[in-house]
C-alpha cells in the first residue's frame, strides 16, 4: 500500500514525539532508580588527611596519572599503602 | 612532431575541458567550497575533503569521479576505448577498483554499503555529553518539534515532481545532520547523494546565519529575553542527581533499547551513537577504544566520507535542475525545522507558567554544539546575563536522536 505524504507527516512527527517522550519518561525513571539504589557514596572525612599524609610529589604523580587515564574525570580520594 | 604534440594535447585534460566547458563550473564550485572551509572556517573538517573530492573528480581522464549506477544497477564506462555497461552490484571490489578506479572502490565499499555514516555517528556519540540533556530532560522534547521541517519539505518536494524516495532524501536535510542525511540518501535515492550531502553540510556550516535569520523573523524581543535561570528559581526543578556517572552509563543503553523497539530502522545510527557515548562514559576501562572511536576511526571515516561524497559531484550528476531543487528545498527544510522548534516552545509557553526561551526550540536541530553556541550568543545580545547554552544543549542533543528516528521512519516507509 502506497502511503501518502500527509499520512507520513502525521506518522513521522508522531513517532519522533513518541520516541522522545519515551526517552524523557525513561530518563526520569532512571534518575529515580539511580538515586534510590545507586547513590554515590559521600567522601569520608578521613580522606583529606589520608591524602595529605602522602608525600606531595608522589601525590602529584598519582593525581596526574589518574587525570590522564580517566580524561580528567577521575578524582583521587584516598591513597593507602596496601 | 605534430603527432606527438597532438597526443600530448589529448593526454592532458585541456582538450576535454575545452570540449565541455561546464567542468569550469565544477572547479569554481570546488574553489568556493575550499575558500569557505579554509578561509571562513565553515565546517573545515568536512567541507575541505568534500571540496577536494569535487575538484579531483572533475578532471577528465583522472578516473576519480564516482560513477552512479542507474535504476538497474548498471554503470556505464569506457575501458580501452570500448563502451561498457556492468551491474556494479555484481562486480567484485577488486574489479571495481581496476575498472572504475580507487574512488569508486572507496565509494562502493564504504559509502554505498552504508558503513561510514554509522561509524561517524559512533565518533559523534563519543564526543557528546548527555549531561545537559539529563539535567533538563523536559526540554528534550523540543528536539522533536525541530523535525517539522523534514516532513513539511517531504510534502512540498513530492508535489514539485520529486519521487517519494527523492523527496525523503531531500527533506532529511532539515535534520541538520550530515551522516543522517547521507545514510538516508544512500538507502532512498543514492543518485542524489552528492548534492544532498553538499547542501546538508553547507547549511550546517551556515547555522550562524540561518538561526539568527529565522529567530529574527519569528521571535519578539520579550520572548528572547526570557531568562532561564530566573525561571528555574521561580519554578525549581525537583530533580536531584545522586550519581550522575551511573546515570550517564545506563542512559545510552536504555535509549538504544527504547529506540530499537520503536523504530528498528534507526538502530544503525542511534545504536552506534549510543555505543560511542557508552564507551566514553564507562571511563578508564574503555579509554583505549573511546580514544580510537573519537579520534583515529572518526577522523579516517571523515576523510573517506568527505572525499568520496565530493567525488559523486561530477558534471553530469550536479549540473541539472534537480540540484537547484535540492539546494532550495534543503534551505526550506532547514529553516522550517528551526521554525518548528520555536513554534513548539511558543505553544508550550501558552499553557505553562514556567516560560521557555524560544531559542531552546531553535536549537532542536542536530548541529551540535554550533546551534547552541549561536543561540547563546543571540540570548546574550538581548540580556548579557542570560546564558542559555546548557538549556539549548538539551534540545540540541535530543535533536540528534530525533533526526535519526525521523530518518529511520523515512527509510522504513519509503525504502
Amino acid at each position: 500500500m502506497e502511503i501518502s505524504v500527509w499520512t507520513l507527516l502525521v506518522v513521522g512527527l508522531g513517532t519522533v514525539f513518541c520516541a522522545l517522550l519515551l526517552i524523557i519518561g525513561m530518563g526520569n525513571l532512571l534518575i529515580s532508580v539511580v538515586n534510590r539504589f545507586f547513590p554515590e557514596e559521600e567522601p569520608k572525612a578521613q580522606t583529606a588527611t589520608a591524602v595529605a599524609a602522602v608525600a606531595p610529589n608522589i601525590k602529584a604523580a598519582i593525581e596526574s596519572a589518574v587525570n590522564t587515564i580517566t580524561a580528567g574525570k577521575g578524582k583521587v580520594e584516598s591513597i593507602e599503602k596496601i | 612532431m605534430s603527432e606527438i604534440f597532438e597526443r600530448i594535447y589529448n593526454m592532458t585534460a585541456i582538450s576535454n575541458i575545452i570540449a565541455e566547458p561546464q567542468f569550469l563550473i565544477m572547479y569554481a564550485l570546488a574553489f568556493l567550497l575550499l575558500y569557505l572551509g579554509i578561509k571562513k572556517q565553515y565546517e573545515p573538517l568536512l567541507l575541505i575533503p568534500i571540496a577536494f573530492g569535487v575538484l579531483i573528480a572533475n578532471f577528465p581522464g583522472g578516473g576519480m569521479g564516482v560513477l552512479g549506477a542507474d535504476g538497474e544497477g548498471l554503470v556505464h564506462y569506457t575501458k580501452d576505448g570500448v563502451e561498457m555497461a556492468k551491474n556494479v552490484y555484481e562486480m567484485s571490489l577488486p574489479e571495481i577498483a581496476h575498472d572504475l578506479g580507487i574512488m569508486n572502490f572507496i565509494y562502493y565499499a564504504l559509502i554505498k554499503s552504508g558503513l561510514l555514516p554509522p561509524i561517524i555517528f559512533m565518533g559523534v556519540g563519543a564526543l557528546t555529553d548527555f549531561g545537559p540533556m539529563l539535567r533538563n530532560l523536559k526540554l528534550a522534547i523540543f528536539g522533536a518539534g525541530a523535525q517539522f521541517g523534514i516532513f513539511a519539505v517531504l510534502i512540498i518536494a513530492s508535489y514539485c515532481g520529486f519521487t517519494m524516495q527523492e523527496a525523503g532524501s531531500l527533506a532529511i536535510i532539515g535534520g541538520a545532520d550530515g551522516p543522517t542525511a547521507i545514510f538516508t540518501t544512500i538507502k532512498l535515492a543514492p543518485h542524489l547523494l552528492g548534492p544532498i550531502a553538499i547542501a546538508a553540510y553547507s547549511y550546517m556550516a551556515l547555522v550562524p546565519v540561518i538561526i539568527p535569520l529565522v529567530v529574527k523573523l519569528t521571535c519578539s524581543e520579550k520572548e528572547l529575553k526570557i531568562n532561564m535561570k530566573e525561571q528555574d528559581k521561580l519554578y525549581p526543578n525537583a530533580k536531584e542527581f545522586k550519581n550522575m556517572r551511573a546515570l550517564k552509563i545506563i542512559f545510552p543503553i536504555a535509549t538504544t533499547t527504547v529506540v530499537a523497539i520503536l523504530v528498528p530502522t534507526a538502530v544503525p545510527l542511534v545504536g552506534m551513537l549510543m555505543f560511542g557515548n557508552l564507551i566514553k562514559e564507562v571511563g578508564a576501562n574503555t579509554s583505549r577504544i573511546f580514544d580510537a572511536a573519537s579520534n583515529a576511526i572518526m577522523n579516517s571515516a571523515t576523510i573517506f566520507l568527505g572525499l568520496s561524497v565530493g567525488a559523486t559531484m561530477t558534471v553530469d550528476a550536479f549540473l541539472n535542475l534537480q540540484t537547484i531543487g535540492i539546494v532550495v528545498g534543503g534551505f526550506f527544510a532547514f529553516g522550517l525545522s528551526i521554525f518548528g522548534g520555536i513554534l513548539l516552545v511558543k505553544l508550550f509557553n501558552l499553557f505553562s507558567k514556567k516560560k521557555i526561551n524560544p531559542l531552546i526550540g531553535a536549537t532542536g536541530l542536530s548541529a551540535v554544539p554550533m546551534a547552541s553556541r549561536v543561540a547563546n550568543d543571540i540570548a546574550l545580545k538581548y540580556d548579557p546575563r542570560n546564558h542559555v547554552l546548557n538549556y539549548c544543549m538539551s534540545s540540541n542533543v535530543s535533536g540528534v536522536i530525533g533526526s535519526a528516528v525521523a530518518a529511520g521512519i523515512l527509510i522504513a516507509f519509503l525504502g
